[in-house]
């Protein structure tokens, strides 16, 4: 058994070890939790420090250094959030909002979570990954719905229609440019078909990639194709709203991405850039102005979400250095939104309400969540000394030839900026207040070091990454974002 | 492909989309699965006339695991989930019928436009090739994205995105792509997937809502005054 087969087994066999383990035996299924999320880290990480990547093609499996990045980001804030979880969801059955038995299954759907986004990260066949990206919203569509009230159905059951819906558009476009490469079984890898590219039809090459960005665009959240995205990730578990926004959209821009190196090598990078620029531009603007009115956290740190999305596919669209920052963004965004979902599950947990205006006085109530979700704030907004400000500077910077995308970008960092603090510090300052809105206290105080752990190792990876990328890590980004810089 | 078999090719084309005006104004759910099951079946016909154009036997059993999934055991499940939710009329439109029939033949007059425009060649048909069904097939994806749109039920939506993945493959194939078992298996499995969500997501939605009519979810549009967690 190969490294890459092993790290790919293992979030399989903590699902298989969860079912078996059942609701009598919570310790368990919660050590499983953790250290199979660890472990596939572990693994991840020393094949990262191994060039796996470099070496290893492993039957289904192949990543390229992009994908070797995203698997370590998935692993990553996959063992933050099941850290969190195991805190999270002990508050949570202490309150009785959840059961033993939704307990073991919302670790067996987490696990299977984590694979599905793996494989598709890891395979070398597109159509493995389409399989990948449509088997994450089976798995995480019941964790949506976690909580099986009305409000939570209602965001499984869009989240599930309209990715399904967006999903077999890509996967029409997939098929479609497997046929124009000339494959007859649907099993071409990526190597394959960018090298078939220049022989495949350019007509259908663009139809292809249209339903592609449009199909893993939905899953990515771009505007207009968003809809569901604000409603699933606020209505999730705050760690499965950590998955999803930190690293879930992340795998879905990359295959957005792959494609888009086969397209260009057929029809140059002009046209698959002008379509990123346009769903780009488009979500940055128009998310700007939902963040500044958003009256729930949990949405505006979605919407912020989708912004970062419009980010990256404006940073891909432009090509050259560009592909440089975003993919640094890419890493950086995982770590920080994570961080700050987590964050929003301990606001949860303390003032019972979801909404902005009733949660006051953050400072005086969670000492440690407060001071760590400001500064997660800090570093979405794209302030220094985080990572951050490099990257959107780089891309800002990158689209000079382009004076509307400055435009827009500017126009949407100012409103983002904006919407963050109005709404940061009506939650940070000011008098807790008596009562939930439900009834019951408002509980001052942490609940226990699994609660702020997590989101303490994210922002302080967001900001040591951001200060200093030791050597190994800065060339798998620049072999990452060489890859997928095309040439012009 | 021999010309018979080209002209039955030809046939099930017309047949397919057909079938989809056919799902846009049944209003019955035994009807809707009625007419999702012939459009499997004509899926399967395709990959058996395929099957025996290349006389390959892994092709048999794709086209029978076609009918044994599409044609038999998913819509079993959901006549199951109909007699036990007593949902045998959720199949109600946004649109009424004139205007959904309006829309469809809006759908057929711009797949024709677009194909005329972007690719001139593929409006014309010859012996070889399936270019000239390009028009039909567009209306048809289009026409099944259409249905989940314009459907109110939960498990009419559902069978629209069925419908969907039915056109998705059929077309595919049509273009040349021939269903490996291993490709064929996968989509097996994630539409048999799909199906045992939207089933149980289905028992939820009838027990929360009291029916299947998904107009009915309004929740999140009124989250500021409903008391819901997060």
């Amino acid at each position: 058994m190969t490294l890459l087969h092993t790290l790919i087994a293992i979030p399989l066999v903590a699902a298989a070890l969860t079912i078996a383990c059942t609701s009598r035996r919570l310790r368990a299924v919660e050590m499983i939790g953790v250290a199979g999320s660890v472990l596939a880290f572990l693994f991840a990480g020393y094949g990262f420090l191994h060039g796996v990547h470099t070496w290893e093609h492993a039957g289904l499996l192949s990543p390229d250094a992009f994908g070797m990045l995203l698997t370590l980001c998935i692993t990553f804030v996959g063992s933050a959030a099941a850290i969190y979880s195991v805190g999270y969801l002990r508050v949570e059955r202490e309150k009785g909002i959840v059961s033993a038995r939704r307990t073991v299954q919302f670790w067996a759907l987490f696990h299977l979570f984590i694979f599905a986004m793996l494989l598709s990260v890891m395979t070398r066949y597109p159509i493995i990954a389409w399989v990948a990206i449509e088997a994450t919203t089976l798995a995480t569509v019941f964790l949506v719905s976690f909580y099986k009230k009305s409000s939570s159905l209602e965001a499984g059951w869009k989240y599930l229609v309209v990715n399904s819906v967006g999903l077999l558009i890509g996967f029409f476009g997939t098929l479609t440019m497997l046929s124009a490469a000339g494959s007859s079984t649907g099993f071409l890898s990526w190597n394959d078909l960018a090298a078939a590219a220049s022989t495949m039809d350019p007509l259908a090459l663009k139809v292809a990639f249209i339903c592609i960005l449009v199909g893993y665009g939905t899953k990515a959240g771009l505007v207009p194709m968003h809809t569901w995205l604000p409603d699933a990730h606020g209505k999730a578990p705050a760690p499965i709203s950590a998955l999803l926004s930190g690293v879930l959209l992340n795998a879905a821009i990359f295959a957005i991405v792959r494609y888009k190196v086969a397209v260009d090598a057929a029809i140059g990078p002009w046209w698959t850039g002008a379509l990123l620029l346009v769903f780009g531009v488009l979500s940055i603007v128009v998310m700007g102005f939902m963040l500044l009115v958003q009256s729930r956290y949990k949405r505006m740190l979605a919407y912020s979400s989708i912004e970062n999305m419009g980010l990256c596919a404006i940073g891909f669209g432009l090509g050259g250095i560009a592909v440089w920052y975003t993919v640094l963004h890419m890493l950086y965004h995982a770590l920080v939104k994570s961080a700050l979902f987590l964050a929003s599950g301990n606001l949860f947990l303390s003032y019972g309400s979801g909404k902005i205006e009733n949660i006051r006085g953050m400072l005086r109530t969670l000492p440690w969540t407060a001071p760590l979700f400001f500064l997660g704030v800090v570093a979405v907004v794209g302030m220094p000394p985080f990572g951050t400000f490099m990257t959107k500077l780089g891309i800002l910077s990158s689209a000079t030839e382009h004076p509307g995308v400055v435009g827009a970008l500017l126009l949407a960092v100012t409103l983002v900026f904006a919407g963050y603090l109005i709404h940061t510090s009506a939650m940070l300052f000011g008098t807790p207040p008596a009562h939930a809105p439900e009834g019951g206290a408002i509980v001052r105080g942490e609940r226990g070091w699994r609660t702020v752990f997590p989101i303490l190792l994210l922002l302080t990876t967001a900001l040591y990454l951001g200060v200093h990328l030791p050597a190994p890590l800065a060339e798998l980004v620049a072999d990452a974002a060489s890859t997928y810089t095309p040439e012009r | 492909m021999t010309p018979i078999a080209l002209s039955i090719v030809a046939l099930l084309d017309v047949g397919m989309f057909l079938l989809m005006f056919f799902m846009h104004t049944v209003h019955k759910t035994s009807l809707l699965l009625g007419a999702y099951v012939a459009q499997s079946l004509f899926v399967a016909s395709f990959f058996l006339l395929a099957a025996l154009d290349a006389s390959d036997p892994l092709l048999w059993v794709v086209a029978g695991m076609t009918v044994a999934v599409k044609a038999v055991l998913v819509p079993m499940l959901y006549l199951r989930v109909t007699r036990r939710l007593d949902a045998r009329f959720v199949s109600d439109t946004y649109l009424d019928t004139p205007w959904t029939l309006s829309v469809l033949v809006g759908i057929a007059v711009l797949a024709i436009s677009v194909v005329r425009v972007s690719a001139p060649g593929a409006m014309f048909m010859t012996s070889s090739t399936v270019l000239g069904y390009a028009p039909l097939h567009l209306a048809g994806i289009l026409a099944a994205l259409f249905l989940a749109i314009n459907r109110k039920g939960a498990l009419s939506q559902a069978v629209a995105l069925l419908a969907l993945e039915n056109w998705v493959v059929f077309v595919a194939s049509r273009a040349g792509l021939h269903q490996t078992l291993a490709l064929e298996l996968a989509i097996m499995l994630e539409t048999l997937v799909l199906v045992f969500t939207t089933t149980f997501f289905m028992t939820l939605v009838h027990q929360r809502l009291g029916g299947l009519d998904i107009s009915k979810m309004t929740h999140l549009s009124e989250r500021e005054g409903s008391p819901t967690h997060l």
